[in-house]
């Protein structure tokens, strides 16, 4: 018997637990998965954003392999370099959407700076979610500035939940704070990330193109016509990080009002920028959605304060319609695209074009003294 | 059409991204075996929430689950070591006491029969526990992961996070100190398991 035989037999007779043990664990993670808000938002478009460079390439590779096969697309548009809106945005368009931007730059910069919080700076927040075609639940949830420490109600008059994450802060979080941000969407990983980036436009916008481009930047643009993305210029691109950067500040802290000045100052110089005004947010608040593709995935900002508010998405009315692959051919995929191809088969239409499919407000978000407090 | 594929932990997870509470399916497959896991290293009560605090930080993060990556276990055990290594001491604490005085803390917490007759005799297990203590908190992961959760040189290096020949020095260096600790010297004992 070797040294790691022995170890084996170390302690074996510990039993596998019994089912009673393990049902406490089953339904705090049931519970946490029947709230009706994700913790942070990494919702399709940052995961759209930051696909892996192998998932990316892959749903290239399964485009192409459609292509090779001499699979049809169908009705499916074709991809465009840039996703152009249907109606498309008057001239005039982009300059109320800098206008637009411009105040929301000064009405940041008129924000008194506070010191940082400390990491273990509680915030309460509540999240409204709409979701096509569910409808529109809330939740209310609590969390300390550094993300280690989250807590909810499982049930209305159940105690309340705290849960530890081992894994965050990132360990990077000072010296590569986009990476940590990327690792780990937390207040703090924002707040960072938006004070990291330079604070003239166009050196912010270079800052944010190497972080797209090292999220795959070409496949990205690509677009993923399996999974019904839109293909995105890099400059769409930048967009959506940015906006995803506000976004997740804007459940927590904020960023430095100097950094979120400087942030919508970079998105006024982004080409393509419009804005839709007059939009309700998933709370029932007055809105202006700042896009950069024409009003399908939209950044929302209060009219009158400029903070921000909500995220939202409209369908894009791409769904896939391709072909039915023959066995052979669909045998030989990857299992994991040859699920994406059936699944598409099964449901190639998605939401009407313009249909808005998921959009989400912050109805309250505040520095409280400790879980449970408001 | 071939049938489709029997839901990997891919799918399950990619489900759960729409479906949050299919996230339970996961839980289903793999708690019992970390729960066991968990408790040999640091006792049930501990294992209790390591597991249930894994299976939350997990769906927290579903949305970063590489899907190219079929098997979740090696994803579910990283964070798992991650929380274990919060009870580092605690675990060291209790492998040393039961090195000196041959009573088991983690054992005395359990319910269960009298030790079979493979096992090694007490003075053997004594040995092995101290030499466990004296590992580094990497050192003994890796083994571990490897010993007790079965897990590949592959799936060790992607649940912590190093290269795989990281986990092959660490390992080599791990038992090294196993091995000298039992007394052994015999050659055929340091050869290389086959490992999936």
């Amino acid at each position: 018997m070797n040294d790691l035989d022995q170890l084996r037999e170390f302690r074996a007779e510990i039993p596998y637990p019994e089912r009673p043990r393990l049902s406490p664990g089953r339904s705090r993670l049931l519970s946490a998965a029947r709230r009706p808000q994700r913790r942070r938002f990494t919702a399709t478009r940052r995961n759209t954003l930051l696909l892996t460079a192998t998932a990316a390439a892959a749903a290239v590779a399964v485009a192409a392999g459609l292509a090779g096969y001499g699979l049809s697309t169908g009705n499916a548009p074709a991809p465009r370099p840039s996703a152009a809106p249907e109606h498309p945005a008057a001239p005039s368009q982009g300059v109320l959407a800098a206008r637009v931007l411009r105040d929301a730059s000064a009405a940041a910069s008129r924000i008194p700076p506070k010191t940082t919080p400390s990491p273990g700076q509680w915030i309460y927040s509540k999240l409204v979610q709409y979701q096509y075609p569910q409808g529109t639940s809330s939740g209310e949830n609590w969390i300390t500035f550094d993300g280690t420490e989250s807590a909810y109600y499982e049930s209305s008059g159940s105690p309340i939940t705290v849960h530890t994450s081992p894994t965050t802060p990132p360990a990077d979080i000072k010296s590569n704070p986009l990476a940590a941000f990327n690792t780990d969407a937390t207040p703090q990983t924002a707040y960072y990330a938006l004070a990291s980036l330079p604070t003239a436009p166009s050196q912010l916008l270079a800052a944010l193109n190497k972080v797209v481009e090292a999220a795959g930047g070409a496949n990205l643009v690509a677009g993923d016509p399996v999974a019904g993305q839109a293909p995105k210029n890099k400059s769409q691109l930048e967009f959506d990080y940015l906006s995803l950067l506000l976004w997740n500040a804007a459940g927590g802290v904020g960023a430095p009002p100097n950094a979120e000045a400087a942030a919508f100052r970079a998105m006024a110089a982004i080409p393509g920028v419009t804005v839709q005004q007059g939009i309700t947010d998933a709370a029932g608040n007055p809105a202006i959605g700042v896009s950069d593709d024409g009003g399908y995935d939209q950044l929302l900002l209060d009219p009158v304060s400029y903070q921000v508010t909500g995220l939202r998405q409209l369908s894009n009315g791409i769904g896939p319609k391709m072909a039915a692959p023959s066995p052979q051919q669909l045998a030989g995929y990857p299992k994991a695209m040859q699920r994406q191809i059936l699944r598409k088969l099964k449901n190639p239409a998605g939401p009407p074009k313009g249909t808005v499919i998921e959009s989400l407000a912050y109805a309250q978000v505040s520095e409280v003294s400790g879980p449970g407090l408001k | 059409m071939p049938p489709p594929d029997p839901e990997d932990d891919a799918a399950l997870i990619e489900r759960s991204w729409h479906d949050p509470e299919a996230f339970a399916g996961l839980y289903d497959r793999h708690a019992a075996p970390l729960h066991r896991y968990a408790a040999r290293r640091l006792g049930a009560g501990a294992a209790d929430d390591i597991v249930a605090d894994t299976f939350l930080d997990a769906f927290r993060k579903r949305r970063r689950y590489d899907l190219t990556v079929t098997d979740a276990r090696p994803w579910l055990y990283g964070i798992a070591a991650n929380l274990i290594g919060k009870h580092s001491r605690a675990e060291v604490r209790m492998l040393r006491a039961y090195a000196r005085t041959g009573a088991d803390p983690v054992l005395a917490e359990t319910q269960t029969d009298e030790a079979d007759g493979r096992l090694a005799s007490a003075a053997v297990r004594q040995d092995l526990a101290a030499a466990l203590a004296a590992l580094t908190n990497g050192d003994r992961d890796v083994l571990l992961m490897i010993a007790w959760a079965d897990l590949s040189y592959t799936e060790v290096a992607t649940a912590l996070g190093i290269p795989v020949g990281t986990v092959r020095s660490r390992l080599h260096r791990a038992r090294a100190r196993i091995r000298a600790a039992l007394g052994g010297d015999d050659p055929t004992s340091v050869r290389e398991e086959s490992l999936p």
